[in-house]
């Protein structure tokens, strides 16, 4: 069978994923990263409507912090990722579907297997959040984003030492969205 | 350079989803669609022990059917694969790469023609979970409130003149029966 650019011809009964391009199997993925962030938005909204803001972000932080080691775990698995090392989380990390590229930018800086610099340039809730509700970026970032990191890190390693090195809107032209250091101490 | 088979070499600053072969690609949609589903189950978890299973099962409703979260899993699909039409075929199409459908769930589509097709789930890991933990309240929750409003809508989203009839619902008795069955038709 050729392979399919898109699906917009007729209806094949037993089509594989394998018979699209790989451009598409591209879109498809990202489709799939968007769906999880909207999903989880709408759980969010549900949340506050019937219960409010605290109860909500109770709930976010619960759930980032419970599903961080199966999304580790099954990224991990679907590229052969093996290791314990922060070399290891930062290639798993680059695929992960709810900080997918292209609709987060970021840069790994991974000086040696055991530190490395993510550097998150664009983040579709600092863009966001940064001039219309301020208070809520500062809880993103410091509570809700240091909470989640630290479960993903820990599905790799406990021992990942994580350290914000910029957190939080600063107002300065150009800003990147935060930063962060992963380290184990050896 | 080369496809990428997996991801066990060195760290690459600048790794992108082009650089591995399809079946690399392939189970990375299939990894990323279990998390898909698996979001909305641990929302439910979470949610369960905050306020109680009878609002959690309600909220849980709400999320798939009202605020669009059935529609969800057909829209960016449609999209990145251009799929268009009014149709069965359309409504199948889609399915087929839907996170939430083929993306975890093994089905089986027969399209009698444009109009007229049956979806056969012959294997689904949501109700194995429930059978597994002899959950019968939360199967029945999800097959019967939320998947048979919700493939009615995932219908009319395509058309409103579609209709969708469950020829099959879970509960089964042997792990060989099929999952769930249904039809879809525009009357």
């Amino acid at each position: 069978m050729k392979e399919l650019k898109d699906y917009s011809g007729p209806f094949v009964r037993n089509i594989r994923f394998e018979d699209l391009s790989k451009e598409a199997l591209g879109r498809l993925i990202q489709a799939c990263c968007r769906e999880i962030l909207v999903l989880d938005a709408y759980w969010q909204e549900q949340m506050c409507k019937r219960v409010g803001e605290d109860a909500a972000r109770e709930c976010l932080i619960e759930n980032y912090t419970r599903i961080g080691k199966h999304e580790m775990k099954w990224t991990m698995e679907a590229l052969n990722i093996k290791g314990n090392d922060v070399e290891a989380y930062a290639k798993a990390n680059q695929f992960l579907p709810s900080f997918a590229q292209g609709f987060f930018d970021f840069d790994w800086d991974v000086k040696n297997k055991n530190h490395a610099i993510l550097t998150v340039q664009r983040c579709p809730a600092f863009t966001q959040f940064k001039e219309q509700d301020p208070e809520k970026l500062e809880w993103n970032c410091h509570v809700l984003e240091a909470a989640a990191i630290k479960a993903y890190a820990a599905a790799v390693n406990p021992d990942i030492q994580i350290k914000a090195l910029k957190v939080g809107f600063e107002g300065e032209p150009e800003e990147i969205a935060c930063q962060w250091e992963f380290k184990i101490e050896t | 350079m080369p496809d990428l088979e997996d991801y066990s070499g060195e760290f690459r600053p600048d790794a992108k989803l082009q650089d591995f072969s399809k079946d690399t690609v392939a189970r990375l949609w299939r990894s990323n669609s279990l998390l898909y589903m698996m979001l909305g189950g641990l929302w439910f978890d979470v949610v369960k022990d905050k306020v109680g299973a009878e609002k959690a099962l309600e909220w849980e409703k709400e999320v798939w059917l009202k605020r669009g979260g059935s529609l969800n899993d057909m829209r960016g699909v449609m999209e990145v694969l251009n799929i268009k039409g009014d149709d069965v075929a359309a409504l199948f199409k889609t399915f087929q790469f839907a996170p939430g459908e083929a993306g975890w769930i093994d089905i089986e589509c027969e399209l009698k023609n444009k109009e007229h097709g049956i979806l056969t789930a012959t294997r689904c890991p949501a109700l194995e979970i429930f059978e597994l933990g002899g959950d019968t309240v939360r199967q029945k929750h999800a097959c019967e409130d939320i998947c048979v409003p919700g493939m009615q809508l995932s219908g009319e989203f395509i058309n409103p003149k579609m209709k969708c009839r469950a020829l099959k619902l879970p509960p089964r008795q042997s792990k060989d029966e099929i999952a769930c069955q249904w039809e879809f038709k525009i009357e």
